[in-house]
């Protein structure tokens, strides 16, 4: 878990009555005595309290004594805030979606993504969804990944309209899937990969293969009671997943998107990345 | 408030006034839905053809009328269309009657009528007359394709619209064995009628709708609520309309479909080099398309 953990802002939901009772998000924790939870520079996020990042082992334990479940990490790391290093994709069901339409939309966005040439992770979701991740270079600023992450949903929704709908909200995605690109918002937050969530089976978010996509049987396969059996497993489905990270600007030019903010100068800036 | 049903006018004589028609009544019982009590799926109705048992498409069914014969005469849906009363979208008063003589019987459906427009005055002014005379009107009126007569009944600060069944619908009562109307024929003594009216007289209350609720709809939703408070819920996947989905519905056809709309566009973008202006995050795929296009045709 650390792994996905290290070197991002996180914001942490806590349940100190249990999943049933209030659960708080929370974003800048403002106790900064925890054993291994660091706080971060308060410029990243001007005019609110300082973000925080789980830094180590100890810190996740620190989280637990403090009645933390779910770990949500941003799109950028904290060294590098202002560019993201991924684009995030939320497959949510609605109303009247059997799991295997689930599964042929999250094929669907991985062999777009792939016709776009980027390089996509799958992971379920914990709750009742998957999530496809695509590692990004850190040269684009939010506004742009944010902003061609939806025109990627809206070009699948207008293509395939009687699977994917590029509006939320329960009226209009029924029977539909709604690729949800707002994880993709500057300070958005997604579930870390290993993460428990707060509700009902603890249900875990575990990193597959693609290929395991056809044997998946929900977003909550996986839950507290039943990881142990997947943990041999661990990271190796993204084992790919460092050197997968792609500048977005071919696929951009495929889709007609036309960002907003031009690129920084490219020569000279090659920026490693690390997961 | 529930949506109106049309915008339209009551109109007497020479008076108009301007009104929208709204629902008055509303399911309010429980639904029961179908389960297979085995995998707790959804059960649900299929058409089928009668003689071969076979499940029928919608498009090959056909509306047809039974003729005494046995025949049947066949009509299609335009023909029916064409046969549907033009909507007015007015509530044409054709009487004014005392309300005792409109029994109960025929009462139908309620709507409330609100007054649109400038139309409050005369709204009101037609209300408190009709009220001060004791007269409620008999008008005619088409709701959703169908011609109704209806009664207006100022109830309240409303002005209230109830259908009324044509005199057709009612089954004549003459072939039940009933006594006659009148004290004379079963020979009614006045010591009895006496006892009756006092038994009846200590049993008269001012009448309150709301005094009376539906107790089968009462008990069956407090056994839910205690079934949901113990967790003894079954989760029942609903299952998607694959009837209205698209003939393209396996995900190697689609994956074909998503490379082609990649392929159409490609062109475009490469004819752009130059940014024509901006194209802000917000705006929608398929406008960024025309934009393109448009920008293409002028420099052609």
């Amino acid at each position: 878990m650390m792994a996905h953990l290290k070197g991002r802002p996180v914001s942490l939901v806590r349940a100190p009555d249990g999943v049933h009772g209030e659960l708080f998000f929370q974003k800048h924790a403002a106790t900064g005595n925890l054993p291994g939870i660091h706080q971060l520079d308060r410029s990243l996020d001007p005019g609110h309290p300082p973000m925080v990042e789980v830094g180590d082992r100890k810190g996740l334990l620190s989280a637990a004594q403090w009645n933390v479940v779910e770990f949500h990490t941003l799109n950028a790391s904290s060294n590098s805030f202002a560019h993201p290093d991924r684009m995030m994709f939320d497959l949510d069901p609605g109303g009247g979606v059997p799991w295997t339409t689930m599964q042929e939309a999250a094929e669907l966005v991985h062999a777009f993504l792939k016709q776009l040439g980027l390089t996509a992770f799958l992971k379920t979701s914990g709750g009742k969804g998957l999530h496809v991740v695509v590692p990004v270079r850190k040269v684009h600023d939010w506004e742009t990944v944010q902003g061609f992450s939806q025109s990627i949903v809206r070009h699948m929704a207008s293509t395939i309209p009687e699977r994917f709908v590029a509006k939320s909200g329960p009226k209009n995605r029924v029977g539909r899937i709604f690729i949800d690109y707002l994880r993709n918002r500057r300070g958005a937050t997604t579930v870390c990969a290993w993460s428990a969530r707060a509700r009902p089976g603890l249900g875990i978010s575990v990193p597959v293969e693609w290929s395991e996509l056809g044997s998946l049987t929900a977003g909550d396969q996986w839950t507290v009671r039943t990881v142990h059996a997947r943990l041999g497993q661990g990271n190796e489905p993204w084992k790919g997943y460092a050197r997968a990270a792609r500048q977005l600007t071919t696929a951009m030019e495929m889709l007609d998107y036309q960002s907003e903010t031009p690129l920084p100068a490219r020569p000279g800036r090659r920026i490693r990345q690390k997961v | 408030m529930p949506r109106t049903i049309w915008k339209g006018a009551i109109s007497f004589g020479l008076v108009h006034v301007p009104v929208a028609l709204y629902p008055a009544s509303q399911e309010a019982g429980i639904n029961f839905d179908w389960l297979d009590k085995r995998s707790m799926d959804p059960v649900g109705y299929k058409r089928i053809n009668k003689r071969t048992g076979k499940e029928i498409e919608k498009e090959y069914v056909v509306k047809g009328v039974k003729q005494d014969d046995g025949d049947y005469v066949v009509l299609s849906d335009e023909q029916i269309k064409a046969a549907f009363p033009r909507s007015t979208q007015t509530i044409e008063i054709e009487a004014f009657v005392q309300s005792a003589e409109i029994s109960f019987s025929l009462l139908e459906r309620p709507y409330y009528l609100e007054p649109i427009g400038k139309g409050e005055k005369v709204y009101a002014l037609l209300r408190e007359s009709m009220l001060q005379a004791g007269v409620v009107g008999i008008a005619r009126v088409v709701i959703h394709t169908k011609e109704h007569l209806a009664v207006l009944i100022p109830s309240g600060p409303a002005l209230m619209l109830n259908t009324i069944r044509w005199a057709s619908e009612i089954r004549p009562a003459d072939e039940l064995n009933l006594p006659a109307a009148g004290r004379t024929g079963v020979n009614l003594k006045a010591s009895e009628l006496k006892m009756a009216a006092q038994l009846i007289d200590d049993m008269t209350s001012r009448w309150d709708a709301g005094d009376y609720t539906d107790t089968f709809t009462a008990a069956i939703q407090k056994l839910v609520n205690q079934k949901v408070k113990i967790g003894d819920t079954e989760n029942v996947t609903p299952i998607e309309d694959y009837s209205s989905a698209n003939v393209a519905s396996n995900v190697v056809d689609l994956t074909e479909l998503l490379a082609k709309s990649l392929a159409k566009r490609k062109p475009s973008a490469a004819a752009k080099i130059s940014a024509d202006g901006k194209a802000p995050a917000g705006a929608a795929a398929p406008k960024k398309k025309a934009a393109a296009k448009r920008t293409a045709r002028k420099r052609a």
